[in-house]
Parts: C-alpha cells; structure tokens; sequence
C-alpha cells in the first residue's frame, strides 16, 4: 500500500486562511475560543494563531445545532427539581440507543451523577485518590498534569515506571491523541485488575467514534468510575455538562451537590434537550464522510473519532514545550481536529480549498 | 498608502511651533505643525522609498541659552511611532537618520537642528518588515514562507464578502 503523501503546504495555508478570515469577520462558524481568535490583524498574532488551528479537542460546530441550542429555553429548568435527575437517567438511554457502542458490564455502574464538564469529574477523582500517584500515558489530555503539576500532587507517565499498588489511573478511550484505542490499553487494564489499581475510563470522544462495533468491557473490578460529557459531541462544551458513573456511590463534594439538588440545572436541561432532539452518533453520519474527504484533500489519515485525523505536524512550533497550547503537557502535535475544516466548507470551497 | 507618523516632546518656544515638510521620494506630501500624531496618504513605489521628515522651521534664534552656555529653551521634538499601510514599524524607526547640513547622525529620532530625518523602505511594508527585522535580528527564519501564506490568503479572501 502506497504511503498517504501528506500536503502540509495546503494545511498550513488552510490554517492562514481560518485565521485571516476570522479577523476579517469572514468565517462560515465564527471561533469561539479565545486561543484561535486573533483580535486584530497584526501578521504576528495571526502567525500565532495559525499554530493551534488543528490542535484542540472541541467538538465540531456544527450549524444545525447551534441553531437548535439557541433556540433552546433554559429559564424553565432553574423552577424544575426533576431536571437533573432526568437529565442522568435519560443519558444512558440516548447512549445506548447506538448499536454500533457494545457495552459490557454497564449495568454494573448504578450510580449516575451529573458533573459540571469532565473536569469536575477529575477533580473529584483526585480528591479521592489524592494520596495515590497518578498514572497516565503520554499524550492524555493535558489538563489532568498540568493540574497535578500545579497542586504538587504525584503523578508519572506510565511508560516511565511500572504500575504499582499505590497507583491509580486515567485512560481516555478512545485514547486523546490517537483517536483510537491505545495499543497498551488491555494490558494496563489487565496490570489494574491483578494489583487492585482504581481505573477511571474517560469516554469524551466515545459518542464521536466511527467504530462499526465497538465491544467495551467494564466488567474488570478495578474500573471504578466511567465519565461521559457532551462537549465533544455538541457545542455546548461551556455549559459544562457531564455524567459520572461509578459501582459504588461515592460521597465526594460532586455527589453531595448532587444529592442536595443544587446542580447545575441550566446545564442539565441544554444537555438533556440536545440529546432529545440529536441522536448519539449525529456527528458520525453527518461528518464521517467529510473526514475521509478532508484526509483525502491534505493527505492526512483519519482517526475512529470522527473530527480527528493523524499526520506530521504542520508547524515545529507546538512541539517545543515552552509553545504548546496551554500547557507544555499539551503534546497533540500529531492530532488534527478536522472540526474547524467542517464547520466552514462554504467559505473554504469558495476559497478553492475544498474540491 | 497610509502614513502615521507619532510625535513626542514637542518643544515649542515663545508661541512658536515645530513645522515639518514631508517628502517622499522627492515629492511633497504634507505640511504641518508637529503635532502628537499626523497622518497623510501618499503613493509609494516598490523599491527604494524614500521617506523624509523636514524641520524646516528651526532658525538659530530658537535655541536659548543660559549664562553657563547650556540651552535652557529649544524648538524642538522626537519621533515617536512611524506606522505606514498599517504596520507599525516598532524597532526598524531607528534604522534611519537625520541629517543637519554635512552632518549625518545615524538611528537619530531627535529633531534639533535644522535637517531632516530619513527612512528608506520597499513596498509592500509588511514583507519589507519582516526582512529587514530578521536581516537585522536572525531572529524569524521562517518570515519569508510565512508572508507568503499571509499574502496569499489575503489576496483569496479580498473576494469574498463578510459574513
């Protein structure tokens, strides 16, 4: 098989034109991130900018469901008590209505609890486990050691020591970088469960995936809790709405909140309704085969999660550490979101970009 | 093209102001008292632009001194900010300089004597910028390509309406 020729010229002009175009008021979908929106014309800022076109996470903008989500009317909820609970038991509902997702062992996890975006989530899971070291492959969501970093807390990546019984562990599946499941991942699982090391399973990217069947097993004991958001499925990352599932009930201060029915209820009804109206893999019939298309275009490889393709980073720039994103843990250099790519087409085929 | 020019420490003597005459490539474009900010529009050509800011009202009376011959009062002002087509030249204002009958001070934004202040610059200013800064500085290997994404793009998108 022929190697894919990847055009970095075309996707860095790509990502000059996205720039350029935003600053002239001229995209299709308009940024909604500070770190991709040049705020004045000046060459050097959008030089910058032009750097982190590709490298977030965030879900695809997609028009039709920004114009559903404003037309949403949230007052209702803040008078509705039930909100938040309809919101947890309708999310396994919605999820498992996709035959493609496979899960094994589900029914294990009783205890939904409603979390203000999969940060919360985290955050908890560290307060439990704050005596513990924590563990992740290189190339997990950033966040999680720039946080540990900043809070003095132990961590180390797992291809840098064994897995130990005082461990515990993070894998997002499919896993942040790679779009797909990490190679080491049974393995890991299989290393947790012989040593009793808690796992947390972080879904983000699950409802995105273009598997034909995925089997996932949660039978192993040591899966403590599975986290599930919508900020990468819908653009209401910033409404912050999330699912914790766990087989024990833990009373940690995002449970409690919970359980006193103080959560979120704005962000529970925007989530609840998106789910209502957009079916789980809205985003994967609507944009797996502009993925293949793009890849196609810039000859880059597409991932199993529908707005992420993989290729030779476009720029040096986001690989130095004091230039990464946010983050010198940020290492996604190799991830393109495609989502910027989809979301602005008409100006993009009217700019010969996009045959 | 448009021209800022940016004036600071304008020192003006007994009511009497700072004048300057602006000349480019030979040509005048301007003529006014100095003032904190003076913008006029002039064409350019590709190559080899030659600005010039001429004090031309600076006569030997308007330098007063005190009895140990220090000056104590002066017609004079500086050369603050210079940004032409929307790019502000920052640094590269220094790459320039002043000449006062047969004397000629290098990277000199203080107009004293009579003279004028020069700057030679290509068209467009952007890529003029870019280059001159990294000839200078080795400090934006990858000005050049980058330009020329700029460039292109730009181009691209003066057809297309805002949305």
């Amino acid at each position: 098989m022929s190697e894919i020729k990847q055009n970095t010229d075309k996707i860095t002009e790509i990502a000059w034109a996205l720039m350029t175009a935003s600053v002239q008021n001229k995209l299709d979908i308009p940024g909604d991130y500070i770190w991709n929106i040049p705020i004045s014309d000046d060459f050097n800022e959008l030089r910058s900018k032009t750097w982190s076109v590709y490298s977030s996470g965030n879900c695809i903008k997609d028009k039709d469901l920004i114009d559903f989500t404003k037309s949403v009317q949230l007052n209702k909820y803040l008078l509705d008590p039930w909100i938040v609970k309809r919101f947890e038991e309708y999310f396994v509902t919605w999820f498992k209505t996709c035959p493609r997702f496979q899960f094994k062992g589900l029914d294990e996890f009783k205890h939904s609890c409603f979390a203000q975006g999969s940060q919360e989530t985290f955050i908890n899971f560290y307060i439990k486990h704050r005596e513990r070291r924590f563990r992740v492959f290189k190339g997990e969501y950033w966040w999680h050691m720039e946080c540990w970093k900043k809070l003095g807390m132990k961590w180390m990546y797992i291809d840098e020591d064994d897995i130990k019984a005082n461990d515990v562990v993070i894998l997002s599946f499919p896993f942040a970088r790679l779009g797909d499941e990490h190679p080491q991942q049974k393995e890991l699982l299989e290393q947790c469960e012989r040593l009793g090391v808690p796992v947390m399973l972080d879904f983000i990217y699950l409802p995105n995936t273009t598997f034909d069947n995925v089997q996932i097993d949660l039978s192993p004991t040591c899966i403590e809790s599975i986290s599930f958001s919508l900020s990468k499925t819908f653009p209401i990352a910033n409404a912050r709405v999330a699912l914790r599932m766990t087989k024990e009930k833990i009373y940690d201060p995002m449970q409690i909140a919970n359980d006193e029915n103080v959560a979120n209820r704005l962000a529970t009804g925007i989530g609840l309704e998106c789910m209502q109206k957009f079916n789980v893999d809205y985003m994967v019939k609507k944009y797996h085969s502009e993925q293949k298309h793009w890849c196609k275009i810039l000859g880059l490889t597409p991932t199993k999660v529908v707005h992420f393709a993989e290729g030779k980073p476009y720029t040096d720039i986001g690989r130095m550490n004091s230039k990464r994103f946010f983050s010198e843990f940020n290492d996604q250099q190799n991830r393109y979101n495609l989502g910027p790519l989809y979301a602005n087409v008409k100006l993009l085929t009217e700019l010969g970009y996009y045959e | 093209m448009k021209f800022d020019l940016y004036f600071k420490n304008i020192n003006i003597l007994n009511k009497k102001y700072p004048i300057c005459r602006i000349e480019l490539n030979g040509n005048d474009v301007f003529i006014s008292k100095v003032q904190d900010k003076l913008t006029f529009y002039a064409d350019t050509q590709e190559k080899n632009n030659i600005l010039r800011i001429h004090f031309i009202n600076k006569e030997g009376r308007d330098t007063l001194l005190d009895d140990n011959n220090e000056i104590k009062q002066d017609l004079n002002f500086e050369l603050a900010k210079v940004i032409i087509d929307g790019i502000d030249l920052q640094h590269l204002i220094w790459e320039s300089k002043y000449v006062s009958k047969d004397l000629v001070i290098d990277s000199c934004l203080f107009f004293g004597p009579k003279g004028y202040w020069e700057l030679v610059f290509d068209a467009p200013v952007l890529k003029w910028f870019l280059r001159t800064n990294h000839n200078k500085n080795k400090n934006d290997p990858t000005w050049e390509t980058d330009y020329n994404y700029y460039e292109k793009v730009c181009r691209k998108l003066n057809k297309i309406q805002t949305r």
